[in-house]
């Protein structure tokens, strides 16, 4: 089966729905799959065209020209995803996320009609802020053969704006390989508070830095802000703000393998986020053996079991601060945790789940005739 | 209320588009709105911006599509509104004379569907949203 993988970014580009397709793509061709990449230009200088580990890539200015509004110009983006489609002649197109290209997707020319799987995540709950009514997102839902989201109250959210996808849509949740032994109990001298994802608003890591400053005991307590992005410079002059001083690190973007290294340091993962879809840091803790203390947010409930895998809270730093010296002063009960949500991702958010669930999909989807 | 004698002028000042594959994209430069159309209202959108008359794009419609002639002019006059509505078109009056007729398909009927306009009213606003990665290095992904 001949698949497009059409996401907004993609390789060298790094993020969670980046991580998702690399992991699924790679997965599933030993099964069959023949896959190409369509996405995006963004601000690095990269080729029309590359490649990932065998798997074609190829990239088009559609943010661009649609922020440009020229009419030759999204013509020509739309004649050269025409021809690519005649070429590669696609049995399925997996739409990886809804975000502006999506406009592209839905009006990608063409002869035939190819069916569309379209993946909601945190993007979608960005995109409908505004009226469902004659948004992007709305044509994308009406002409998706088949609706995934990355949890239920993201779906449940999706079928409330546009209930007429109701019957061809589910909830297939991202997965992670854990390891097959229960991960060590963390170093606590002295413990270490992660936080780790894109430095953006959305991620609540301010809230996370004012929890921490209001801590009752520290106890020695350090908190690791990790990863890159837009609020880094802000964040930084909040914790010298805050008196923080060398309490708080900034390690910058941290390569996916060294990930697992950077849980085994944590005595707790910290996911303060304002929204969410089911974020790969949360599963990767608790891959890890590492509980959590998250917010309410989209998919988070669904992970994070409060009590039993970690700590759900509401945003809100005294409540946050509160979780914090919770598990701090109960390294036991913290370290319990820990291992539950280990167990918790081995029995139901495996990797091999979440392939084995697109596996299906994809051959039902194919099957069907494209709306 | 439209009629089927009515011609529509596109709002040259304010509105460009592009027939691509027989569909029309359809972009508003006053408030950056986009819109899209099918394959049936690509050709609407056509006769209508090249001013032809409401009726005579139905008759044309019916010439090259499997529909009927009553059901051509309604689904015109319905796009022809949702047009107007939209400040894509202006009226252009009954008067003055209508372009060269419109030529009458010899081939095959194409089968048809109903003429949908598609609007994207929220474009302008989620390319305002931050990019999903910016700035950011040049990083290598060891996958």
């Amino acid at each position: 089966m001949r698949v497009w993988l059409w996401g907004e970014l993609f390789w060298p580009y790094i993020g969670g729905a980046e991580l998702f397709a690399a992991h699924l793509m790679l997965a599933l061709r030993p099964r069959g799959y023949e896959f190409a990449v369509v996405t995006s230009h963004d601000h690095l200088d990269l080729p029309d065209q590359g490649e990932y580990r065998g798997i074609p890539i190829f990239r088009f200015p559609f943010r661009s020209s649609l922020r440009r509004g020229h009419i030759e110009e999204l013509a020509s983006v739309r004649r050269r995803v025409a021809a690519l489609k005649r070429e590669f002649a696609p049995d399925l197109i997996h739409l990886n996320g809804v975000t502006p290209n999506a406009f592209f997707c839905v009006n990608s020319g063409g002869e035939r009609r190819v069916p569309l799987l379209v993946r909601l995540n945190q993007e979608a709950q960005r995109m409908h802020a505004g009226p469902i009514a004659g948004s992007l997102l709305e044509s994308v839902l009406h002409r998706a053969t088949w609706v995934t989201s990355v949890s239920r109250t993201l779906l449940d959210d999706a079928r409330q704006l546009v209930p007429a996808i109701t019957p061809y849509s589910s909830v297939i949740y991202n997965g992670v390989d854990a390891p097959a032994d229960p991960p060590a109990a963390p170093p606590l001298d002295p413990p270490h508070i992660l936080c780790l994802g894109r430095l953006v608003e959305n991620k609540g890591f301010d809230v996370a830095l004012r929890a921490f400053a209001a801590l009752r005991e520290r106890r020695g307590a350090r908190l690791i802000i990790a990863g890159d992005g837009p609020e880094r410079g802000a964040l930084q002059a909040q914790a010298e703000a805050l008196d923080l001083g060398a309490s708080v690190e900034f390690p910058g973007w941290v390569a996916p393998e060294a990930v697992p290294q950077l849980m085994s340091r944590a005595a707790l993962v910290a996911v303060p986020s304002r929204r969410e879809g089911l974020p790969s840091v949360a599963l990767e803790a608790a891959a890890m053996g590492r509980p959590i203390v998250a917010t309410r947010v989209g998919g988070l409930p669904e992970l994070v079991l409060d009590g039993h895998t970690g700590v759900l809270v509401d945003l809100d730093v005294t409540a946050l601060s509160a979780a914090f010296d919770r598990l701090l002063a109960q390294p036991d009960r913290a370290r319990q945790m820990g291992q539950a949500a280990w167990r918790h991702i081995r029995e139901h958010f495996s990797g091999e789940q979440c392939v084995n669930a697109y596996d299906a999909l994809y051959r039902r989807v194919a099957a069907l005739p494209a709306a | 209320m439209l009629a089927l004698q009515d011609r529509l002028r596109r709002k040259d000042e304010e509105v460009i588009a592009k027939i691509m594959d027989g569909e029309a994209v359809i972009i508003n430069l006053s408030n950056g709105l986009y819109y899209s159309t099918d394959r049936a209202g690509g050709a609407m959108w056509e006769m209508i911006d090249a001013g032809h008359r409401l009726q005579d794009i139905a008759a044309a419609i019916t010439s090259r599509y499997d529909v009927a002639g009553s059901r051509a002019e309604t689904d015109v006059l319905r796009l022809a509104t949702e047009l107007l509505r939209e400040g894509l078109v202006a009226l252009d009056g009954r008067d003055g004379t209508p372009p060269p007729g419109l030529e009458t398909a010899d081939q095959a009927k194409q089968p048809y569907e109903p003429p949908q306009l598609t609007a994207y009213r929220d474009m302008e606003d989620l390319l305002a949203l931050d990019p999903p990665t910016p700035g950011l290095q040049d990083i290598p992904w060891k996958g």
